[in-house]
């Protein structure tokens, strides 16, 4: 216990050592106002043309709850919930100093890195340095054309830095894979089908492309905490007639990239992973449009282009018009995520209700016109859980503690110590969990959570868990009510009530037992597995 | 879903569901009067449910896989070259089909090959692992904007029985097949398989300490209905479905425990299997195709050998030539074998050129793959390769050729449609053509 305590106390001197510097960016930059118009105007012409009438607004308590769950990763705890909701104006009137206000807090600074790190390394996220890198960045303000710069050719001069090697490092022993990813990741492209011939499918992508990006890579080489470039070697490839052909080193808009004249018969050195970065950063659309695009699959489900890595010209986005606008306004910005995360999470399509209560037919999900359901992330899932069981806490800070934090400069180290202690417990949890972009549940995880000791643990009333509050209840409804606001985050409706205080009073175990059982039920429940 | 699955020759109606239901109840029950282990749920008799006909449970149409991960050599096993200089330092030895050679690392197999129908025609063109295992186990190519769902898990879709107490798709995989696992593609995960990792017995089947079954029934019925209740007239709420279809799944599954045991197979058994890993997956494999999960996939590692490639085959075929001897075998005794289709299958083979480190390398343009059960004409040898293995010089077949003939062989419409979205797939890629040949 004394150990961890220790190691989270070093942790958190990094992070706040490591922001110390940070530019403070002033509230008139991040004013997504304008972004938030410009998002609702398109959504309607798009609506109006299409004849849908989208849902109405989700209430205050929904709105909190989904908003807390993409900024923060968790869901709000009993207390933040109903201090948040109380007062005679609604959640609306507030809602950009709301989003102003979580976008700054640490806490989206964490999430967001993990969900960041999720983003750039897919199956081999979870490296810890990597993530705190993504983390600092955030809160550094740092902007993305920057961060793209930092990831691909540093500088990686100091500790800190260091870590953004990562995206290359484990990438750099397979040239396709280096290739494929990064296209994938930063630019919204899978050329990989363009390998052995052109793409079948997509007339956009050549097998020139392919090896084009390749180029871009083959140089470079490394792994286990170093990379390295060569400044000699090309690639070459079997083209469409079978001959071997050296590949042009290219960009995927077609742009050459060609090596600067010898000079005094000596060849200037040049690094061709730098010079990706100068021709993506000049030319803007790609790097922009992808990143825009996963932004917006991250809070809607899906991307306005879909899927997020096919980014050409005959899967246009389902908006018209909106992903180009976005994109410019966000290189307008000067590439700032927070700006376009406040703007999107601030439209009335973010704030639609998931009912549908029309008798039109569903709208098709790439028009959000309503809230679809999709499933937690697992780390949304993770974190939830320990939060509705009592197992996390998110208390506020004593005075004390508050004086701490005033008196060595370290405002909102209590909240990140109390993050860290919880990623910790979410650890075992995530591998056993449903990944998002299945979209389906698996029977594996419906066994693990009904069955695994470690998922009894968490939902055991014991110390001063939910569950064990809930056993000293004697009135059932009492007790029905106390478990929706700390599962539910939101107030209970009538015949929910009678529904559990049914169930309780039919079960003949003892009140532990029960309580245990009940907030089972709860957190494994579609309303609490689904983000809605 | 259900009546597209009986159009082969099969009476038709419902009724088989329902006593093939009835048969899966009667198996689980056999052993538990048997003398095995009692099942984990309590409260749940199994009295009366004797076994059934044992016609009914030859009717089930069921598929195995058994999937050589890295690529088996062709030419030390169906395509031997031997004297030529891509032909290796085993010879090769006559069979029960006249004509028909094997190597001499296969001589169980070699006295079964009338039972065994073989394509040595294969050409699938992609010789890097991922993406070659993505095209033979989904039978098409990649395609940017839809996952092709793996083909166990489309005979998973199409061979399930209706509230099955067990798993339609088991899946067994060595560490070799690394992260890859079935994809279920366009089709719901529902159908994706129970995979068995680092163990034989799947994780959490057995009831949660200090919890009773009644307990864990009556916390799951709450669940469920709260569940029911939130998913009214929501946006997106077909996830909802499939999220409460896997928890009622557990139940079933809670019970299938004594099924993964090994131990309650005879000795004389898991002997004649052989004590490899890959001998105790295929009397695995049996016991969950008796019972009647439609389709089983074990997975086999280590056949990709860039180095010292007949020493890793002297050591990998015998143990293949042995494990499936034996299985087709006991299939066979059981009634089995002429309801289950047996598919050895790879990602590719290997290179004629034997590299300088005595290895043959990812080789794609020229292979083999074998057949055998259900719908397969024993003793078939289609297709051939040219004297140094090096190209196929007749009867040439791909990636999309496979998967259709494994879907005709289960008595599957490879052109069945799945509509997705605007657009309707086929099972099996629309130009691909039924390997005749090796179907009877």
């Amino acid at each position: 216990m004394n150990q961890r305590i220790h190691t989270i106390a070093m942790l958190l001197l990094t992070l706040v050592i490591a922001h110390s510097w940070a530019i403070t960016v002033s509230a008139a930059d991040r004013s997504f106002a304008a972004l938030t118009s410009e998002i609702d105007r398109r959504l309607s012409e798009h609506w109006q043309s299409k004849h849908i009438t989208p849902a109405k607004l989700a209430d205050d308590a929904t709105l909190f709850k989904r908003v807390m769950l993409d900024l923060t990763g968790r869901i709000p705890t009993r207390s933040e919930w109903e201090s948040r909701l109380k007062g005679d104006k609604p959640l609306a009137d507030r809602w950009s100093q709301l989003v102003d206000e979580l976008l700054r807090a640490p806490e989206f600074h964490l999430h967001y890195g993990a969900v960041l790190e999720e983003m750039l390394q897919g199956s081999a996220a979870g490296n810890a340095d990597f993530t705190d890198y993504l983390r600092t960045s955030l809160r550094a303000g740092k902007r993305w054309d920057a961060l793209f710069r930092e990831l691909l050719v540093g500088p990686w001069d100091s500790p800190e830095r260091k870590a953004a090697t990562k995206f290359l490092e484990i990438r750099a022993k397979d040239l396709d894979r280096l290739t494929t990813d990064t296209t994938r990741v930063f630019f919204g492209v899978d050329v990989s089908c363009a390998r052995c011939h052109d793409h079948p499918l997509v007339d956009d992508w050549k097998q020139d492309h392919y090896y084009g990006m390749a180029s871009f890579f083959n140089r470079t080489g490394g792994g286990k905490g170093s990379i390295s470039e060569k400044s000699e070697g090309d690639v070459t490839f079997k083209g469409p007639d079978g001959s071997q052909q050296t590949a042009r080193v290219m960009f995927l808009s077609g742009s050459m990239v060609t090596d600067p004249a010898a000079e005094n018969g000596q060849k200037p050195k040049v690094s061709r992973r730098e010079q990706l970065v100068t021709v993506a950063l000049a030319e803007q659309k790609f790097l922009s449009r992808s990143l825009v695009n996963r932004v917006w699959q991250q809070f809607f489900g899906r991307g306005l282009v879909h899927p997020v890595d096919q980014m050409h010209s005959a899967n246009p986005s389902s908006v018209p018009g909106l992903l180009e606008w976005l994109a410019d306004d966000f290189v307008n910005s000067g590439y700032d995520i927070q700006r376009l995360i406040g703007g999107i999470v601030s439209s009335r399509a973010y704030r639609l209700s998931s009912h549908w209560e029309q008798s039109a037919p569903l709208p098709a999900e790439a028009d959000f016109a309503v809230r679809r359901l999709s499933p937690l992330s697992p780390r949304q899932y993770a974190f939830s859980l320990l939060v509705a069981t009592g197992r996390a806490s998110f208390a506020e800070p004593t005075s004390t503690e508050t004086r701490i934090e005033r008196l060595t400069g370290t405002t909102g180290a209590h909240r990140i110590a109390q993050y860290l202690a919880v990623e910790q417990q979410a650890a075992s949890l995530l591998p056993q969990l449903d990944p998002v972009q299945d979209g389906q549940a698996s029977a594996a995880e419906a066994l693990y959570l009904s069955n695994n000791s470690g998922v009894q643990t968490l939902v055991a009333a014991d110390e001063s868990t939910l569950a064990s509050k809930l056993a000293a209840v004697e009135d059932p409804k009492q007790l029905a009510e106390t478990v929706i606001r700390a599962v539910y985050c939101r107030a209970p409706r009538e015949n929910e009530v009678d529904q559990l205080a049914k169930w309780l009073a039919e079960g003949n175990a003892p009140a532990k037992e029960r309580a245990e059982q009940l907030v089972w039920a709860l957190v494994t429940s579609a309303e609490f597995r689904f983000r809605h | 879903m259900k009546s597209q699955h009986n159009e082969h020759k099969q009476p038709s109606g419902t009724c088989i569901t329902h006593e093939h239901r009835f048969h899966r109840r009667a198996f689980v029950g056999g052993m538990l009067t048997g003398g095995a282990a009692s099942l984990t749920l309590p409260g749940v008799s199994f009295a009366g449910e004797v076994p059934a006909a044992s016609s009914l449970k030859q009717q089930q149409k069921r598929v195995l896989f058994l999937w050589l991960a890295g690529g088996s050599s062709q030419f030390e096993m169906w395509d031997p070259k031997p004297g030529r200089e891509t032909g290796g330092p085993f010879r090769d030895i006559g069979t029960a089909v006249s004509g028909y050679r094997v190597c001499e690392l296969m001589p169980k197999l070699a006295t079964r090959m009338n039972k065994i129908a073989v394509v040595r025609s294969l050409n699938t063109k992609i010789s890097e692992h991922f993406q070659a295992a993505d095209l033979v186990s989904t039978g098409w190519p990649k395609e940017p904007a839809l996952e092709h769902p793996e083909i166990g898990v489309v005979l998973a879709k199409e061979l399930a029985l209706q509230d099955s107490l067990l798993p339609d798709y088991v899946s067994l995989f060595t560490t070799s097949e690394g992260r890859r696992r079935p994809s279920p593609g366009f089709l719901s995960r529902r159908h994706a398989p129970l995979l068995l990792e680092g163990s034989l017995q799947p994780s959490n089947i057995e009831l949660p300490a200090g919890l009773s079954a009644e307990a864990h029934a009556r916390r799951e019925a709450l669940r469920s209905s709260l569940s029911q209740q939130f998913a009214q007239q929501r946006a997106g709420n077909d996830l909802i479905s499939g999220y409460n279809e896997a928890y009622a799944r557990v139940r079933g599954l809670m019970r299938s425990d004594e099924l993964f045991n090994l131990e309650n197979e005879p000795t004389k058994n898991r002997d004649r299997y052989g004590r490899t890993p890959f001998g105790q997956h295929c009397l695995l494999a049996r016991r969950l195709l008796e019972a009647g999960v439609p389709v089983v996939k074990v997975a086999r590692g280590f056949w990709d050998s860039h180095h010292d490639n007949f020493e890793s085959h002297r050591e990998l075929v015998p143990d293949f030539d042995n494990v499936l001897s034996v299985l087709l075998d006991d299939l066979d005794e059981r009634g089995l074998l002429a309801s289950t289709l047996v598919i050895v299958l790879s990602e590719f083979g290997r290179t004629p050129k034997i590299n300088q480190d005595v290895g043959r390398d990812h080789y794609a343009d020229a292979w083999s793959c074998a057949f055998a059960g259900c719908g397969i004409r024993g003793g078939a040898i289609h297709g051939k390769t040219n004297e140094d293995g090096t190209a196929v010089v007749e009867g040439e077949a791909n990636a999309a050729d496979v998967a259709a003939t494994i879907y005709q062989a289960a008595g599957i419409d490879p052109l069945k449609h799945y509509q997705v979205g605007q657009r309707p797939v086929p099972l099996a890629k629309e130009d691909a053509q039924p390997i005749r040949a090796v179907l009877s």
